[in-house]
């Protein structure tokens, strides 16, 4: 089956036969993880860097943020039986328009903070596509932790 | 090639707005609009009546109370919101068609056409922003050029944009430029002087990808709006992020960093509800 990750929304499956995929990712970042032996894996579509902009909105929808989002991400992926200690971490996305003063510096700030987040909790991201100005689709095969994404019609393995 | 000429003649084909329409345009030209006139306009256009009504009892539009007097619904949502839902019945089928040309699939265009009328209605409503109410229906056509530049990019022309996009560094709208020697702003400015859409418009259209001009507050508001709308992941296709942005124009507006991403939370979530409310 697949399944469909909409803008500030994720998707988690435990089942082998399933692809998640999340499309329009221009400055928000699309985030992968999968734990082989768990056979539990998913998406993470983020929007903005943090919560502080609007905390009732990220209390309604933590996935809008990747202050909220990707800790609520992992603990569901927990939930799952994924386990921190093997996981695989890729991201894809946090595409910039072209500003001088990076005032609309989302897909920059989206990275910083994702970064930040994975190093305070000694996490590794294993694989990335990220910044450029073009749109990208990510795409997750459960049952192989295969990713790989979609950029002006080329496809590239993560 | 294909000149803006060429192109302009097929603008005059096209069908005019809706009376209703162009009638609320003349209204909302005028600094002290008049919503006794405008609601006689509206009254005389039922399909309008029943979408002017339904958009004012809808959560979105904050309704607290239910109201069926088309009066009252008029002042709720404001003349620039009526403008919009007026354009809206007129553009809403061609503008729901997929533009391959651009990389974008059905609805693409039209959701990104409403996410930006979005974040003109949120900063006005919600961040209590004093923007002309002119800035709805702006936001909501400034991509209109696209329906009828779409037709005329044959693979030649896709390659030679995309080719200065990726070898050149150049912007989508900037290798447009320099292919055709004019762009999709250019003839959506045509096509809203064809509808006699009036000059904040037609200029806002004209120069939403430009960041050195600055015509007005209607521009600056259908920059801001078009960014925030791509921000939500909407209208990205070919052209992606690959955009000049006018830190400019928020700073015209009074919209700091935090403004613009709480500005763009705000769309997405209404954008979603409405999503929700039309599946």
């Amino acid at each position: 089956m697949r399944h469909v990750v909409g803008v500030g929304d994720m998707k988690l499956s435990a089942n082998a036969g399933d692809i998640v995929v999340t499309h329009a990712l221009g400055s928000c970042i699309g985030l992968a993880i999968h734990d082989q032996s768990a056979q539990v894996g998913g998406i993470l579509h983020f929007m903005l860097p943090v919560s502080s902009v609007n905390p009732d909105k990220a209390k309604a929808n933590p996935y809008m943020f990747a202050d909220t989002g990707i800790p609520a991400f992992f603990k569901e992926a927990f939930k799952l039986g994924a386990s921190k200690r093997i996981i695989k971490i890729k991201i894809a996305g946090g595409a910039q328009v072209f500003d001088d003063k990076d005032f609309f510096a989302v897909g920059k700030r989206n990275q910083v903070v994702t970064r930040k987040i994975f190093w305070k909790n000694n996490l590794m991201i294993e694989r990335e596509h990220v910044g450029g100005s073009n749109s990208r689709t990510l795409y997750l095969e459960i049952g192989t932790g295969r990713a790989w994404m979609t950029i002006q019609g080329q496809e590239i393995q993560l | 090639m294909i000149t803006l000429d060429d192109l302009v003649q097929e603008v005059q084909g096209l069908a005019p707005l809706p009376t209703a329409a162009a009638k609320l345009v003349q209204i909302l030209a005028v600094d002290e609009a008049e919503v006794g006139t405008a609601v006689e306009i509206i009254r005389f256009d039922q399909a309008l009546t029943a979408s002017v009504l339904r958009y004012a009892n809808s959560p979105i539009a904050g309704a607290y109370y239910p109201t069926n007097s088309i009066k009252d619904a008029t002042i709720r949502i404001g003349l620039g919101k009526v403008l919009e839902i007026a354009i809206s019945s007129h553009v809403r089928e061609p503008m729901g068609n997929a533009l391959p040309e651009y990389g974008l699939g059905e609805e693409e265009l039209w959701t990104h056409s409403v996410a930006s009328a979005l974040a003109a209605e949120v900063m006005l409503r919600d961040h209590k922003m004093a923007i002309p109410q002119l800035s709805f229906a702006a936001a909501l056509l400034h991509d209109i050029g696209k329906l009828v530049l779409t037709r005329h990019l044959d693979p030649a022309i896709q390659g030679s944009i995309r080719r200065l996009t990726t070898d050149c560094s150049m912007t989508y709208y900037r290798a447009e430029l320099e292919v055709l020697g004019f762009s999709h702003a250019d003839l959506g400015a045509q096509i809203s002087e064809r509808w006699n859409l009036g000059k904040d418009i037609s200029r806002a259209i004209g120069t939403h990808h430009e960041v050195e001009t600055t015509p007005g507050p209607v521009a600056d508001v259908v920059r801001i709006s078009n960014l925030a709308a791509k921000t939500v992941g909407s209208g990205l296709g070919f052209e992606g992020m690959n955009l000049e942005a006018d830190a400019g124009a928020c700073e015209r507006l009074g919209l700091d960093r935090s403004g613009f991403e709480r500005l763009s939370a705000d769309v997405a979530v209404l954008l979603r509800d409405i999503q929700k409310s039309h599946s």
